[in-house]
């Protein structure tokens, strides 16, 4: 039992909860006095109630339509969304990406590129080069580099082909293949060392020069030249592995 | 009567606790009808205008334990049988004169609710004197408390003006205390 002071302004709730037990308890003896006589309304009668029942509770044909036609397009637009988002994600870096991958594999193996010339299918390497298409059939490419020597630059213009490399000790390489008319100068000033060196059998000029050493040579079509840091011996094997 | 704005009935779990509403209490209802009327078209009327209204307080419904629930149900059953009997004119054939002017008189005047109120008393002796209170001020307190019906509502059934019901319900407060403060004077 509960006793409290009642103050006025709780007097609305102390009467709501007063007036819910009391129904309670009235409604307890209803159902009870209920019980004792059982009525039995006629078939069709209950035929009405439970065909109210029914249509109260059945979902409206015509909302059902829009709530799928609505449901359907939400749907939709949202598959379309994401797969705009995919594209819009996807799309422009898979180009960066196989740029990514592809520098990644070349720094990490300087061979990598005999392979691609081999395959004949690298298309551009330096963004400098305005080359779109593969590299044509017979195109010259060292198939011997020293160790670790790594190629930094590539430039190819269908009359020449240009090879920059360098190692991680600073020696730099470069091989250069011009095409068919091309010409070339050959440094005679006071060079350090010069002499007459065999390439493949075809007589190379050899020239070094402030520690950089220059062959050259020609096989009648073609102008290759190698220049490096590297020792002269080294010079002549990164040469003589020249191939196509 | 003004009815509540329809409620959202479109759930397997709504068509069930529809059925076994009917189920449980066609009986009472039933009673509750013949009670008013004295022929079975009547109070089949009385029995299908009683569900379709009860449907339009189905929220209300769920939330309320069965023996509540069936006091709800039979302030429905009345305020839909003085509905038809309005529409038929067939007063005099019914039971409602309760719920016409005139019985305010019987409240004593100069009884002192403050005082009441102002003492100590427990909720079972309130739900008792609630209980002893006449049919009509049972009803005017169930309406505002159990069944949440607007002043409008409440004066539509019974065919009173609004500023009535807050009257009644006053009142039917007042006697309540009244009642009350009968019973500890008794004990005292």
């Amino acid at each position: 039992m509960r006793r409290n002071k009642i103050k006025k302004n709780e007097v609305d709730s102390l009467f709501e909860e007063a007036t819910i037990e009391a129904a309670r308890i009235k409604g307890k003896k209803l159902m009870e006095d209920a019980e004792k006589v059982a009525y039995f309304p006629s078939a069709e009668f209950n035929h009405r109630i439970q065909s109210l029942i029914e249509s109260k509770t059945k979902k409206s044909d015509t909302f059902g339509f829009f709530n799928k036609a609505f449901l359907a397009y939400s749907k939709a637009a949202a598959w379309i969304l994401i797969t705009l988002i995919l594209l819009f994600v996807s799309v422009p870096n898979v180009a960066s990406a196989r740029n990514w991958i592809t520098r990644l594999v070349i720094d990490s193996n300087p061979k990598y590129v005999t392979y691609y010339f081999q395959e004949n299918v690298i298309k551009q390497i330096n963004q400098d080069s305005t080359l779109h298409e593969p590299f044509p059939e017979g195109i010259y490419y060292p198939s011997y580099l020293p160790k670790d020597m790594t190629l930094m630059q590539l430039i190819y213009n269908r009359s020449e082909i240009i090879y920059r490399y360098q190692d991680l000790s600073n020696n730099t390489l470069t091989v250069i293949v011009m095409g068919p008319g091309s010409s070339t100068n050959l440094d005679n000033e006071s060079p350090e060392e010069k002499s007459k060196e065999y390439v493949n059998g075809i007589e190379a000029d050899y020239r070094k020069k402030i520690g950089l050493g220059q062959l050259t040579w020609s096989d009648g079509i073609h102008v290759f030249i190698v220049s490096t840091t590297l020792s002269k011996e080294e010079c002549l094997r990164i040469a003589n592995g020249l191939t196509n | 009567m003004a009815v509540p704005a329809k409620p959202k009935v479109n759930t397997e779990s709504d068509r069930l606790f529809l059925e076994m509403l009917y189920d449980s209490y066609k009986n009472l209802m039933f009673k509750q009808a013949w009670g008013y009327f004295q022929n079975q078209s009547d109070v089949e009327d009385v029995v299908q205008q009683s569900f379709v209204r009860l449907i339009m307080y189905l929220p209300t419904l769920k939330k309320l334990n069965r023996n509540t629930l069936a006091v709800y149900i039979v302030n429905v059953i009345r305020s839909c049988s003085i509905d038809l009997c309005r529409k038929r004119k067939i007063e005099k054939e019914t039971n409602f004169s309760d719920f016409f002017e005139g019985y305010e008189e019987t409240l004593e005047d100069d009884f002192d609710s403050d005082y009441v109120m102002d003492t100590f008393f427990s909720m079972q002796q309130l739900t008792n004197a609630i209980s002893k209170l006449p049919e009509e001020d049972q009803f005017v307190l169930q309406a505002k408390y159990l069944q949440y019906w607007r002043d409008s509502e409440i004066a539509e059934v019974l065919g009173i003006k609004e500023d009535t019901v807050r009257t009644r319900l006053f009142r039917a407060k007042n006697r309540a205390l009244q009642i009350l403060a009968g019973g500890k004077n008794e004990e005292e």
